[in-house]
């Protein structure tokens, strides 16, 4: 049955069904007259007819109604009351809270949810903090992330809460020995004031110029994230190394605390210049007061990055090691030099030995034995001679070498001699 | 195409002789115009004998109150409006509060209808729709008014007016395929 079908069998249907009523015969005259209830009730004697006027009132008063009830939860989530603090590494998640208090602890995707599974609202920030920053550690999305960490925070206080989330960031960082990038409020960890100073602070967390947070020199693995589970063996590996490079990393961060001092200071005669000036300069002395700043941070950051190589190279030539190595190594080289010269000598006098006794060995054979000892002996004296000239000229570095040479063909003169006047 | 029944069109002078007391101009206002407002009286009700002491009631009382009547063009949801007031004043309820009753089947004449097919229409009509389904239905399919009308006589809005119009067709609808 169609809609057609049906509303003709409704209306056939209900027509048949109440058929003919007759009108009851009334006496007009005995009929009461209408009470004031009666006209209300019935005729809506009184009541306001819907005019167009009475739907725009309507409109109007419910669009004012809205526009309260937004400016007002707005006043009352993020003017009056809340704070919220936004951590974001992978998982990020938001941390609510009123006053001191945290309220709700909200995880922004499906990550950080695992994360803040079964954490007390009724803790401290510092605890929860603590204890998220430690389990996304464990969970290493810190290495995923390449150790970076944004945090945002809005609502009332937000200057002093920047602090205290700072320190305690950086103290956690510092226990779970994690190399991190934090920003808070797109401000590096190292502008906040007064990070380093607070008492709750570990001494092992250290806050580098470009806001890195690192562990302490001891971390073994500065620059790098490495795992809790994995860091005994990364440890044992690096041990080794660890004497020779704990003196480059300590004249880097003297170096470095070195170019910060010093551009704080740089910062702070700044700042007296510009309280002078500011007395008579006008407007567009600002203005270039401005540019000066813009050049002075450069010039601060060149003179950082040429400081920084400076020590390294310092630390380079400096280390004591290295000049141990070096002096061995020279030494070891010397040796070589001494030895290849000693065996080419050793050479050369068997060479030359060969020769004389040749000679020798020529002239007894052709001469008398008296006249030919003296002649002998007068050639002797002469091969002898030749032959340590022919060394000498072979060999001038070698002078010790040669007068010892000399010394010997002396002595064979001598003894030659003797030999000549006992016959 | 259209299927509403075609509309009651009542001068609205009657209204004026009414209150000059002339009972001949009651007499034609009520064959005029009887049928519609038995057939919301009886939906309210669900009771034939009710409906009709309603409907007496309701043109004694246009009798009493033709003077406060002022011509908007629209007599016929006027007196609507005023059965509808004296059935919820007298029965006590609130449009809101509307029920069926459980024992009707006997209180309505269904065997008036000859053919079977409207007659099991019009039970399952008053059996398994609401009360507020019904009326809308009976004004607006078997009366012919707008549902801007109907929402102004059962003070409703017309969005709502309109799902439950809706909801009690698709209601009719299963249930007379149900039957086949």
């Amino acid at each position: 049955m169609n809609n057609h079908d049906l509303k003709k069998g409704l209306n056939r249907g209900f027509d048949q069904l109440i058929g003919h009523i007759d009108r009851k015969p009334m006496d007009a005259d005995a009929l009461p007259a209408l009470s004031e209830q009666e006209k209300k009730e019935l005729f809506e004697v009184g009541k306001p007819h819907k005019t167009l006027a009475y739907h725009v009132y309507r409109a109007a008063a419910v669009l004012a109604i809205f526009l309260f009830l937004t400016g007002y939860l707005t006043y009352v989530y993020q003017v009056r009351e809340y704070t919220s603090i936004h951590i974001k590494v992978n998982p990020s998640l938001t941390i609510r809270l009123k006053g001191s208090k945290i309220v709700r602890i909200k995880a922004d995707n499906k990550d950080a949810k695992s994360i803040i599974e079964g954490i007390d609202h009724k803790g401290s920030l510092d605890q929860t903090i603590d204890i998220i920053l430690k389990r996304i550690n464990d969970r290493g999305y810190f290495n995923r992330s390449n150790g970076n960490i944004k945090i945002k925070i809005r609502g009332k206080d937000r200057e002093q809460l920047k602090k205290e989330v700072a320190a305690q960031v950086q103290k956690t960082l510092g226990e779970i020995r994690v190399t991190a990038q934090v920003q808070i409020n797109q401000e590096n960890l190292v502008d906040i004031a007064s990070v380093k100073k607070d008492k709750n602070l570990s001494d092992t967390a250290q806050v580098q110029s470009d806001g890195t947070v690192t562990a302490d020199s001891s971390s073994k693995n500065k620059g790098k994230y490495t795992h809790p589970e994995n860091e005994d063996t990364a440890g044992s590996k690096v041990n080794e190394d660890t004497s020779e490079t704990t003196a480059i990393k300590d004249t880097e961060k003297a170096g470095e605390e070195n170019t910060a001092s010093e551009s704080k200071r740089a910062a702070n005669e700044m700042n007296d210049q510009k309280d002078v000036d500011n007395s008579d300069q006008s407007y567009k002395e600002n203005l270039d007061q401005g540019n000066e700043k813009k050049n002075s941070k450069k010039s601060d950051i060149t003179r950082k990055t040429k400081q920084k190589k400076k020590v390294r190279k310092k630390s380079k030539e400096t280390s004591p090691k290295k000049k141990e190595i070096k002096k061995k190594k020279a030494k070891k080289k010397e040796a070589r030099k001494k030895e290849s010269k000693k065996n080419t000598l050793k050479k050369q006098r068997k060479n030359s030995s060969k020769k004389v006794k040749k000679k020798q060995k020529g002239k007894k054979n052709s001469t008398s034995p008296g006249s030919k000892k003296s002649s002998n002996a007068e050639k002797d004296d002469g091969a002898t001679g030749q032959a340590v000239k022919e060394v000498g000229t072979e060999n001038n570095e070698n002078i010790d070498e040669e007068s010892s040479l000399k010394e010997g063909t002396d002595e064979d003169q001598e003894s030659t001699e003797e030999k000549d006047t006992g016959q | 195409m259209d299927h509403r029944k075609a509309r009651v069109v009542i001068d609205e002078a009657l209204f004026q002789r009414i209150a000059g007391g002339d009972s001949k101009a009651l007499d034609d206002l009520y064959e005029l115009s009887y049928r519609p407002i038995f057939a919301l009286l009886l939906s309210y009700t669900q009771n034939y004998q009710d409906a009709e002491d309603l409907l007496q009631e309701t043109f004694l009382k246009i009798y009493q109150g033709a003077r406060l009547y002022k011509p908007r063009g629209n007599p016929m949801a006027w007196m609507m409006k005023i059965a509808r007031n004296l059935y919820l004043s007298y029965y006590h309820v609130s449009e809101r509060n509307l029920t069926n009753f459980e024992e009707m089947s006997n209180q309505i004449p269904f065997d008036n209808i000859p053919q079977a097919e409207e007659r099991l229409l019009i039970e399952t009509m008053f059996q398994t729709l609401k009360v507020e389904e019904r009326n809308i239905i009976v004004l607006h399919i078997m009366q012919g008014f707008k549902f801007r009308e109907i929402s102004d006589i059962l003070d409703k809005p017309l969005g709502s007016v309109l799902s439950s119009y809706h909801r009690g067709l698709r209601k009719l609808k299963k249930a007379s395929e149900e039957e086949e």
